[in-house]
């Protein structure tokens, strides 16, 4: 290792999470999957991967107010390591994030999900990732007024 | 208690394997083809203040615009689209009822410009044989070569020259591939049964990993012909680790500069991927948007936004071993269906700078035009089109991505959206609206009151590739709060 190691490094967890969708996709393990698929439908109906409506999707064309430095610093820091895949806060490579708990959020970003690479405290310190979490919560009420 | 439900609540979503894998892509062109667009500038959001209107329609295949010392306004259909589809090139002016005059044609598509200076259009024409070359229009359709032999040919090309404040050209140059190896995609994207012998171009030396990349062979009749291929080499050619592939100028994924008088091309900076929109800020600093990695080919990279960067001659961009300043070789540009990217460099032991701003997966930022006056509003800022994804070619996107105008604040990296349709994301013909189809380019008028929107015209997808829809080009004008024509509008 030198000074040069990547800060995000290999991640086995990430690795599993692949060889378990392989493993669904067997077609021994179909009862399994089955059974998997279904409570992921429960989880998807509950709004885990879905956006808002588009009335207030037009909120984004005004700026977000920044009512502090905290959620100005989540903001640029959400612009840095977020924005790619959750566009606006919204689905693309990734889904929308107007729904989800925000301390599933913080567990998301640190152990990773799926196609989302985990950010370790190397990368986002605990107060940087708290300061997206307010930027989040700053941009889900932005969004809602009608 | 928060830390406890957050375990617990990280383990129910660890244990479902996420969106990504388990949703459909569902990227704005994968519906049904589409022959006809309605245009409805009232489906066209922006913020308060600003104006959408219509000013030309039925275009081919636009993709940049530009105005005469007169003022007058023209646009380049681009006699190319990806499918690929290839037309007449051609230089248009637009007149003030929205009909069109044609200035000029070629017979060397994609043309892509322009930039106006000392009473011609400077183009890049790049031409499907030969070397792309930049061209200089006259009013009258007379056709100079400025410079000829740029490496124009592969999956992206020579980009649309700008002029800089010191008076030369500079113009962004695209990768042949899109992660530095020959494939099986070039063969999709038309290019390699065509012109066999292309590759990247470094324009330093570089000394490489030795990575090969076996293949199926597309090129010859036998079904279990394979080759290797290697970084910055023909389809079909690798070398040992250490290799050393010496550098040139013109080289690929770089921006330079020549005369408009032509001359010598100078290098400005490289390691971009395509640096497809070139644009000076009101304070003399050269921004570039570059379209990030694609998930296809021999080197698949996922989760690889565009990029804006803030240009520092004799810089090197990362292309292709980094995205944003990030190695590749880490895992967060792997998925379960694509490996790692493997190192191609071995020479470059510094890390690249880090981009003003990072735009959506797939979105394709590519046009950008500074605001310059009051008159329009956000001056110093960035207003960037974004063409939209041509997913599922390009990769998954759960949503469509793109099909707008952004704003960016460069100070910060703050991704704003400008103009976007009104109804939902994605194209206007994916909601069966008037609106926005695929913005490409945008161009500032000349008193900076009015943004004009090039917009390319309907493209969908389909697992055979994209289809484009001819005479679908659009180019709408948003005028600024400021701007005459807002305030005589009733």
């Amino acid at each position: 290792m030198n000074a040069r190691t990547p800060r995000y490094g290999p991640d086995l967890r990430t690795h599993a999470q692949g060889y378990f969708v392989k493993y669904l996709m067997n077609r021994e393990n179909i009862a399994l999957s089955a059974v998997l698929a279904a409570a992921l439908l429960i989880v998807v109906a509950n709004g885990a991967c879905q956006t808002i409506r588009p009335a207030n999707r037009l909120r984004l064309l005004e700026p977000v107010p920044m009512p502090s430095a905290e959620v100005a610093q989540g903001q640029t820091l959400f612009m840095r390591y977020c924005h790619t895949c959750h566009p606006d806060g919204d689905s693309g490579l990734g889904p929308a994030l107007y729904s989800t708990p925000l301390p599933v959020v913080r567990a998301q970003v640190r152990l990773g999900v799926g196609g989302m690479p985990r950010f370790s405290d190397e990368v986002l310190a605990d107060d940087e990732v708290s300061a997206i979490l307010a930027y989040l919560g700053t941009l889900r009420a932005h969004v809602k007024e009608p | 208690m928060t830390r406890s439900l957050s375990v617990v609540s990280s383990a129910i979503a660890v244990s479902f394997a996420g969106c990504f894998y388990l949703l459909p892509s569902q990227g704005g062109g994968q519906i049904s083809p589409v022959q006809t667009r309605p245009v409805d500038a009232d489906d066209v959001a922006v913020p308060s203040g600003f104006r959408v209107e219509r000013v030309a329609s039925g275009l081919s295949f636009p993709s940049g615009a530009a105005f005469d010392d007169e003022g007058r306004l023209y646009v380049v259909e681009t006699g190319f689209s990806y499918g690929p589809v290839y037309t007449t090139p051609r230089l248009l002016r637009i007149e003030a009822d929205g009909a069109t005059t044609e200035i000029a044609r070629g017979e060397d598509p994609p043309w892509f410009g322009a930039a106006f200076h000392d009473g011609g259009f400077f183009i890049s024409a790049n031409g499907a044989t030969g070397d792309a070359k930049i061209i200089r229009v006259g009013l009258d359709g007379s056709t100079r070569v400025v410079v000829d032999g740029l490496p124009g040919h592969g999956d992206h090309h020579t980009n649309a020259p700008v002029l800089g404040p010191d008076g030369m050209l500079y113009f962004g140059q695209g990768t042949a591939t899109n992660s530095g190896v020959v494939g099986i995609d070039n063969y999709d994207f038309g290019w390699l049964s065509k012109r066999p012998a292309v590759h990247d171009i470094p324009c330093e030396d570089v000394t490489l990993t030795g990575e090969g990349y076996r293949t199926p062979n597309p090129l010859t009749d036998d079904p279990d012909d394979e080759v290797v291929t290697g970084a910055f080499q023909p389809f079909g050619v690798s070398g040992p680790p250490g290799q050393v592939i010496a550098g040139r100028v013109p080289c690929t994924g770089a921006v330079m500069r020549v005369s408009p008088e032509g001359g010598a091309v100078d290098l400005v900076a490289w390691g971009f991927r395509n640096p497809w929109g070139l644009a000076f800020s009101p304070k003399g600093k050269l921004f570039v948007t570059d379209n990030g990695f694609d998930e296809r080919g021999s080197r698949p990279v996922y989760g690889a936004g565009d990029l804006l960067w803030d240009v520092t001659p004799g810089e090197w961009y990362g292309w292709p071993d980094y995205w944003s300043g990030i190695p590749l070789s880490i895992q967060r540009f792997d998925t379960a269906t694509i490996p790692q990217p493997a190192q191609l460099l071995s020479n470059r032991t510094e890390e690249p700078p880090r981009p003003v701003a990072r735009f959506a997966v797939h979105s394709s930022s590519n046009g950008i035009a500074f605001s310059t006056s009051e008159a329009f509003g956000f001056v110093g800022q960035a207003f960037v089109a974004q063409f939209g994804d041509m997913a599922p070619g390009v990769g998954k996107s759960l949503s469509p991505v793109g099909y707008r105008v952004v704003r960016v604040v460069t100070e910060t990296g703050v991704i704003t959206p400008f103009a976007t349709n009104r109804e939902r994301r994605g194209p206007a013909s994916r909601m069966n609206g008037g609106g926005l189809e695929r913005p490409v380019d945008v161009v500032m008028s000349p008193d900076g009151a009015t943004l004009y929107v090039v917009d390319f015209g309907v493209m969908t997808t389909s697992d055979d590739g994209p289809l484009p829809q001819k005479e679908t080009g659009v180019v709408w004008a948003i005028h600024g709060p400021g701007s005459r024509v807002a305030r005589a509008a009733p």
